[in-house]
């Protein structure tokens, strides 16, 4: 299976975040269904074009997460009892801490916070 | 220094040299076959060309041979190609050695037995037989002192200096040769006579190649470099 | 089970010297090997190759040791450097004609699949090869005999962009199966950075740092900070580089932790940010860090030398 991740090298986020974030992407827009059956980590890093340890990482950090489990000898897959909505709210969180650890470097207010936020959503 | 025990590779490289140089010893054969037709043709008045001819033949062979084979591999950086074959120094080698020995060689041995028959048809005393063995093998000699040179130090100024060596050291070996009294005496009789300075010479003269050839593979065991 | 091991190896040389080199290989991996020019990247793969012989240490490749057990090691070895060259004045088809004599598990399929892949012409002469296509040469007559270590001295110098991510391509397919490993040296940290699970730097002979990937650049930091007048630094073992200007201090960390971020904020200082290194970065700032201490080395031995005078 190949999976048409797209890596960007000018992301911030190391290669095995970006990873992750791409597979919880996948499946929490239910692309990749509860069961389906990942790539194994070498089959991922030869398409992909990185290393083993990179994708074992992204492998390992999201059985952790509860995204995905792997079984010995079987091979990866996604996780049956994955809330789909729980690895949205994941990814939102985490967004949120950015924006507040960049606000607080930009020393913005809550207020400034609140109203940028407003104006982002009517955006939309 | 152990050989390999996968002779198919040494074989190998064996056939590659052999290749390589298949043109340009093709034409120093037919070089030495018009040496030969030359004399058989014209006789004794085409002596001197022939000679060259033959020398020619078989210089260039030889020189060209261990020049491309040797030198040449390692100016143009194919040595770590090469070198990265399942292989070690002592196969490198051998394969080096008997290709080389194949093409200078075969051609020496082909111009040899060419002489033979020629000087034995001949009206010329054959008194001078075992003189002219020595001097073939003296051509030998020198070759080998070229090759393994090559072989050993795969540079250019060795090279080159082998063959003045080896040329020079020649005429003066055989110039040598020819005042020996056991020589002189009989170089001009009729009969072919292998008396004891002619066998004592054509000994020292094989011990020589034999000493070469080992010296040269002792030489490469020690080495602790290749590229 | 490790490709490779190398244990305190040594080479002597009059203007250079490796010294006790430690490196390894786990089966199934790739190592980055990256180092300055002149560090002894090229000395220690000629000694995995058996091309050269160490002075003194230990060197196993594939399990036979090395350059004694060299031709039952190489059987499995591929390898292509820099200033390795084919013979100019044959065809590719004539090189490959010669290695299937010699390789009994050939495969001609393979052969031509990677041919059309590397968009290489086998009739052609090598001297009439653009430099790249040399290259992409030289490396298929590696891939095509399905090595168990590939070793590549500078695979990818001189390659346009399309040709590396051929050439990265088929090494990343050769890890598909784990008993098949990669050593490979390279100037290009971006490419060492995406494909290698273990790296190694070299510097002036001596092996500065040798870590599993992820944990290495896990493990270095840049730390932005905003400090007042009083500030005193801390003595922090993990530090790299500082650099200050005005208020702002940038410092490096190798070693990165929690427990250094909150030592750091212990000193009254504010962290505006903490940044993760591309290896290229990390590799600069070990590589300096490593002649700053050897000059102040060297002149610490001076000045011992002076007080004896």
């Amino acid at each position: 299976m190949k999976t048409q991740i797209v890596l960007s090298q000018t992301d911030d986020r190391p290669i095995y975040a970006q990873i992750m974030d791409e597979i919880k992407q996948r499946v929490a827009l239910g692309d990749w269904e509860p069961g389906l059956r990942l790539p194994s980590i070498r089959e991922l890093a030869a398409e992909l074009r990185v290393s083993v340890i990179t994708v074992k990482r992204a492998y390992l950090e999201l059985e952790r997460g509860g995204v995905i489990v792997t079984q010995q000898g079987r091979g990866s897959f996604v996780s049956e009892n994955v809330a789909v909505s729980e690895v949205q709210q994941e990814k939102l969180n985490r967004l949120l801490q950015e924006v507040a650890r960049l606000a607080a470097t930009m020393g913005l207010s809550e207020d400034d916070l609140r109203a940028l936020l407003s104006q982002a959503l009517k955006r939309r | 220094m152990n050989t390999t025990t996968y002779p198919s590779v040494v074989r190998a490289l064996i056939r590659k040299d052999l290749a390589i140089m298949k043109i340009p010893a093709l034409c120093y054969w037919l070089a030495g076959l018009g040496a030969i037709v030359m004399v058989m043709t014209f006789g004794d008045a085409s002596g001197t060309v022939a000679f060259i001819l033959f020398v020619s033949a078989l210089v260039a062979t030889g020189v060209h041979a261990a020049m491309q084979t040797v030198t040449e591999e390692r100016r143009s950086q194919n040595l770590p190609f090469i070198m990265s074959l399942p292989i070690t120094i002592g196969d490198y080698t051998l394969a080096k050695m008997v290709a080389n020995l194949l093409l200078g060689g075969g051609i020496w041995l082909f111009l040899s037995a060419a002489s033979y028959v020629i000087y034995i048809g001949d009206s010329v005393p054959h008194g001078r037989v075992p003189y002219m063995t020595i001097l073939l093998v003296q051509i030998l000699l020198a070759y080998i002192v070229i090759l393994t040179t090559t072989i050993v130090f795969a540079s250019l100024v060795a090279a080159i200096s082998a063959i003045v060596a080896a040329n020079l050291g020649s005429q003066v070996i055989l110039w040598w040769i020819v005042g020996l009294h056991g020589v002189r005496s009989t170089i001009n009789g009729p009969e072919v006579v292998w008396n004891a300075t002619y066998l004592t010479v054509l000994g020292l003269q094989l011990a020589a190649i034999v000493g070469l050839i080992g010296f040269t593979f002792y030489a490469q065991s020690r080495k602790t470099q290749f590229i | 089970m490790n490709a490779i091991e190398c244990e305190r190896v040594c080479k002597r040389y009059p203007h250079f010297a490796l010294n006790n080199v430690d490196l390894t290989l786990p089966t199934g991996t790739v190592l980055g090997f990256v180092g300055p020019n002149g560090a002894g990247k090229s000395t220690t793969i000629r000694i995995i190759m058996g091309l050269v012989h160490q002075d003194a240490g230990q060197v196993r490749v594939l399990g036979q040791e090395m350059p004694a057990q060299q031709v039952k090691a190489k059987w499995d070895v591929g390898f292509v450097s820099e200033d390795m060259r084919l013979y100019s004045h044959r065809t590719l088809g004539f090189h490959l004609k010669f290695l299937r004599s010699i390789y009994p598990a050939w495969d001609d399929a393979y052969t031509r699949d990677l041919l059309d892949r590397f968009e290489l012409n086998p009739e052609q002469k090598v001297k009439g090869l653009s430099h790249g296509q040399r290259v992409k040469a030289a490396l298929l007559t590696v891939f095509v005999r399905r090595p168990k270590l590939l070793v590549f001295d500078e695979p990818t110098t001189g390659l346009d962009p399309v040709a590396r991510k051929v050439i990265l391509e088929e090494m990343m397919r050769v890890l598909e199966d784990d008993q098949r490993s990669i050593l490979f040296s390279s100037h290009n940290t971006l490419e060492v950075e995406q494909i290698s699970d273990h790296i190694a730097f070299i510097n002036r002979g001596s092996i500065v740092a040798s870590q599993e990937k992820e944990a290495f650049m896990d493990s270095w930091r840049r730390l932005r900070l905003v400090v007042n007048g009083d500030f005193k630094m801390p003595s922090l073992k993990q530090l790299v580089e500082s650099q200050q200007s005005g208020r702002q201090l940038t410092l490096t960390v190798s070693d990165f932790s929690e427990a250094l971020e909150q030592q750091v904020r212990e000193t009254g200082a504010e962290i505006r940010q903490v940044e993760r290194l591309t290896l290229e970065e990390i590799f600069i700032a070990s590589v300096e860090a490593h002649q700053r201490a050897a000059r102040a080395d060297a002149k610490q031995a001076d000045e011992n030398q002076e007080i004896a005078a």
